[in-house]
């Protein structure tokens, strides 16, 4: 039997060809004079200052991480979530016990960064 | 359902885990304590979080001769030998709390933060000392060495603590990365994660030259743990950096559990030893010999601690390569004698820092005219370290050389004894500065707090008890081990 | 024949036609398993274009009616129907700039990145019972996995635009994308805890047949907290900082132009296509509808379904003014989050206890014994 997940690579191959047939067609029949004026970066019509890679606010680092640890977490959630059921008939309230602790010490994580004022944007 | 909510294998796992289950909710309690308490009061979390590692202290000494067992699919292991180490890691935990009271450079507002680490980080000592699983030993190894990142560069406003941190983690990334790889080797060869099981693999197929050069992998990776000598030089700095009560911490705990580690993946995976006893040989030879020699110029007495640190983990490698019984209760009494020592030593280096603030062993002039007793008590936990009776270090030394020449490496002990009486040099110069240094500098008498003083004492009490009245010890240290081969039927 | 089903009869006849082509050339079934799906992908190509040309057309005529304008009304005759058509016909003719101290190559390759992947969240949405690419056990988290990479490409964007304008879109567009991720996640876990399976199908066959309920009556926090956050992921009003065009022109796609704008235009409106559809399915039934309704197509019926939340959407968009970014984030890490984790603590509750309530009760009767 093929493999299922086939069809992700073939919907994948197709979107490809989409895009790339899209860009190519366009690059055919597009005109194309470029100059000084319009390759300058984009500031409302001003000479543009400086570059824009510069660092940005420690903000979004606090915010990327705290996403990747929820993120991680929840992942943890879904594999309970889709046998929830079978492990209510087997363990019972137990299997709700256990994923209450774990869901207790996200939260509490949670509150955590909360009190510290890590979610705060300043 | 009827017999409780919880699955037997789990409820027996967790029954065996009790401290453990007990460090963990305590670690809790501490963070939500952290939320609600002002900052005026935050000082008291120390207290809370000493006294309920002492808590758990009393629980691992009451189970300690329970028969030991394989918990969560042979996962952790708890036995006595584990419960041994698990004994160390908090006692020196517990006296590393006392220490931060008042050790003057953490502020208020970050006590709770730091106490919730200090017992998070012991919690991940006393799994890794269970350890008994490849995967469960890297992730406790991992979690150990991240809290302990954080811990040495604690004290953000110290750019040495900064850099101190910085060091640790690239070294200690890097090590980890090793271990993985090494880990992975044993893994791909013999198909198996868990310890049993790889022993029963190599009892049933032999051992491949693929799987030496995995173990030896990660033994590099250990080796940056307990900071053995190729591998040590992020010791001295983060030691430096690092606030006093963590270096002290981090010198005692986290290396008798890199230890822990060590004998029990050894012990667990290999039938014998014979492969690679001799690299083990070497490396303990060096890493004394270096340890020794570097500290004989050290003024900085965090540093020179370091390096005094290094010359003993080649001791405790010694006892270690002597292997059998005689050879791993060598290494129990040394690491036990070592963690009162160290910390006695730690806590007069803090006691002082508090008073004068430096950590150069220069300014210890004066000291023992000033306070006379203090300073004879500090001059015992240095003879202490040298190995001089009538002390722990003494006894520990003594075990460790006879246990080396009982398994034939009468060179290793040889070179072993030379070491001593190096080391005895840069020990005695401390005792030098303190007697009869001309300039003066500590004027006025030094008065430690109360917890510094529980610590001095108890510790002072110790040293002198383990090597006076050594039977009880050597009793515990055999019972603990015979437990150990008890379930390791392989050896 | 049957007016009902017709759409997914005239697949399934298709496939079998294929496969029996492909037997009959003496060729593996791979090759007929590949070409339907092809098929399938094409088609599904089709009808996003579709779509999202029609939906811009009606977001444009819904934002004039709703603020008593007209909206386009002369291309193509009857109400501008063609205004669309003609704009994309516009932007393929149009001169493609990339500035010249962009990052070419990122630059380039970011609507790529932009549009592959809400294409690929279609995959395992049931249209109809049969009427679906691949029914994947990843399900829904294969949707989710795929539209979070779209916070990639923003920043892609972004970043290799080198213009501060799309810089500050672009970060800030991943950090509101990342926030609210996370309750988006949340909230379907309550409604694969009572499926007990991540298919999509599943889910349907859940809320369809005789004592079912669709889950936006059981899970009615849910369905809230998975409409706001997903008006989030898609970057709409009142959650547009990312674009605001009043003070980031546009945000990341500022230094866009032709096509490659169209790129980011047209998967902005197929991810709103996709977080409509899953709402459809997951909440609201699904292509399955009551029995007095048995005779109209189920695709009709999903896609009425479909086009009511993304007219919500909409209705919201020319509704509500725009958050202020730290607001939004206070929204999203300290109202959403926590009401979400409530939200899966009740629903798991609720499950275990209403389990054998009899029996519960009664352990609780002796324990309570025992102590006294």
């Amino acid at each position: 039997m093929i493999n299922e997940y086939l069809a992700v690579l073939i919907f994948f191959v197709v979107a490809l060809g989409f895009t790339i047939g899209g860009l190519v067609t366009a690059f055919l029949v597009r005109n194309s004079k470029p100059g000084y004026e319009k390759e300058t970066t984009y500031e409302c019509g001003e000479e543009p200052v400086g570059g824009a890679w510069i660092q940005f606010n420690m903000r979004y680092y606090f915010f990327a991480i705290l996403f990747v640890i929820f993120d991680v977490e929840v992942i943890f959630l879904f594999p309970w979530a889709v046998v929830y059921k079978e492990l209510l008939s087997n363990f019972g309230i137990f299997a709700f016990l256990e994923m209450a602790l774990f869901l207790g010490i996200l939260i509490l994580g949670l509150v955590y960064a909360w009190k510290k004022g890590h979610l705060k944007w300043e | 359902m009827t017999k409780g909510f919880i699955p037997e294998a789990i409820m027996q796992g967790l029954l065996a885990l009790t401290p453990e289950v007990f460090v963990l909710c305590l670690a809790f309690f501490i963070i939500i304590a952290d939320l609600i308490l002002p900052v005026k009061s935050k000082r008291n979390i120390l207290d809370i979080a000493a006294v309920g590692l002492t808590g758990a202290l009393l629980l691992t000494i009451g189970a300690l001769f329970q028969q030991g067992m394989y918990i969560f699919n042979n996962a952790l292991v708890v036995d006595s030998f584990a419960r041994f180490f698990k004994i160390i890691i908090l006692v020196s935990a517990v006296f590393m709390l006392l220490m931060s009271r008042d050790y003057k450079a953490l502020e208020n507002n970050k006590i709770g933060e730091y106490t919730a680490l200090v017992v998070l980080v012991t919690l991940g000592m006393m799994l890794m000392a269970g350890a008994s699983d490849l995967l469960m030993l890297f992730l406790s190894i991992e979690f150990v060495s991240i809290v302990f990142f954080v811990l040495v560069g604690f004290v953000k406003k110290d750019s040495k603590s900064r850099e101190a941190a910085v060091k640790y983690f690239l070294i200690g990334a890097f090590s980890s990365a090793v271990f993985v790889y090494g880990a992975s080797f044993l893994v791909g060869v013999t198909g198996a994660s868990s310890f049993p099981s790889i022993q029963q693999y190599l009892i049933a197929h032999g051992i491949s030259n693929l799987f030496i050069v995995g173990l030896l992998l990660m033994l590099v990776g250990f080796g940056f743990k307990i900071a053995l000598v190729p591998f040590h030089m992020w010791a001295p700095d983060a030691y430096e950096g690092a606030p006093a009560p963590v270096t002290a911490f981090l010198s005692v705990a986290s290396k008798s559990a890199g230890v822990a580690v060590l004998i029990r993946t050894f012990l667990a995976i290999l039938p014998d030893n014979s492969n690679v006893n001799l690299i083990l040989a070497l490396l303990a030879a060096i890493t004394m010999t270096v340890g020794n020699l570097v500290a004989l110029t050290q003024n900085n007495a965090k540093r020179l601690l370091a390096y005094s640190g290094i010359a003993h983990v080649g001791f405790i490698m010694m006892g270690f390569v002597a292997y059998g019984l005689f050879g791993v209760q060598s290494v129990l009494i040394y690491t036990l004698a070592y963690l009162f020592t160290n910390m006695g030593a730690f806590a007069f280096v803090i006691a002082i820092y508090n008073k004068t603030g430096s950590d150069d062993i220069r300014d210890y002039g004066g000291l023992s005219l000033v306070s006379p007793a203090l300073a004879f008590v500090f001059f015992v936990f240095l003879i202490s370290l040298a190995g001089v009776p009538p002390t722990a270090g003494f006894l520990g030394k003594l075990l460790v050389l006879g246990a080396a020449i009982d398994s034939g490496y009468t060179w290793l002990a040889v070179i072993g004894v030379l070491n001593s009486v190096v080391s005895l040099y840069f020990y005695a110069r401390i005792a030098y500065f303190m007697y009869f240094a001309k300039e003066k500098k500590i004027t006025e008498a030094i008065k430690p707090s109360l917890s510094l003083n529980i610590i001095i004492y108890s510790s002072l009490f110790m040293v002198l008890y383990i090597c006076l009245l050594p039977e009880q010890f050597l009793n515990l240290a055999k019972k603990t081990v015979q437990l150990l081969t008890g379930s390791f039927h392989g050896y | 024949m049957n007016l009902s089903y017709g759409l997914e009869r005239l697949w399934l006849w298709l496939v079998g036609l294929l496969e029996k082509l492909i037997s009959w050339l003496g060729l593996p079934y791979i090759f007929a398993y590949t070409l339907e799906k092809i098929i399938f992908a094409v088609a599904l190509l089709v009808f996003i274009s579709v779509s999202v040309l029609y939906l811009i057309w009606l977001e444009r005529k819904v934002s004039a009616h709703m603020q008593s304008r007209l909206g386009p009304m002369h291309v193509g005759g009857w109400r501008g129907w063609a205004q669309t058509i003609a704009d994309m016909v516009k932007l393929l003719f149009k001169e493609d700039i990339i500035p010249a101290k962009a990052d070419k190559w990122v630059h380039r390759i970011a609507p790529l990145v932009v549009f592959i992947p809400s294409l690929m969240g279609f995959l395992v949405i049931p249209f109809e019972k049969n009427l679906i690419a691949q029914d994947l056990n990843a399900g829904i988290l294969l949707i989710f996995a795929f539209s979070s990479i779209a916070v990639l490409a923003i920043i892609m964007g972004g970043w290799a635009s080198n213009n501060k304008y799309t810089l500050l879109g672009g970060i800030r567009s991943a950090a509101q994308m990342i926030s609210y991720e996370i309750p988006l996640v949340l909230s379907v876990v309550s409604v694969i805890m009572l499926v007990g399976s991540f298919k999509l199908n599943d889910m349907v066959a859940a809320q369809s047949g005789a004592g079912k309920v669709w889950f936006v009556f059981t899970q009615p926090l849910a369905f809230l907290l998975y409409l706001i956050a997903a008006t989030a992921e898609v970057n709409r009003t009142p959650f547009d900082i990312p674009e605001a065009e009043s003070e980031l022109v546009s945000g990341y796609n500022t230094e866009y132009s032709g096509l490659k704008y169209g790129f980011f235009m047209l998967s902005e409106f197929t991810n709103m296509l996709i977080v409509s559809l899953v709402a459809a399915t997951v909440f609201l039934g699904g292509w399955s509808a009551p029995s007095w309704l048995s005779r109209v197509p189920g695709i009709v019926i999903l896609l009425v379904k479909t086009y009511f939340i993304v007219f919500v959407l909409m209705w919201i968009r020319w509704t509500f003014p725009r958050l202020r970014v730290d607001r939004l984030m206070d929204f999203g890490w300290k109202i959403l989050i926590p009401l979400a984790f409530i939200n899966i603590f009740v629903t798991a509750l609720v499950m275990a206890v209403w389990r054998k309530p009899t029996k519960i009760l009664r352990i609780i009767k002796e324990r309570l014994l025992v102590i006294l």
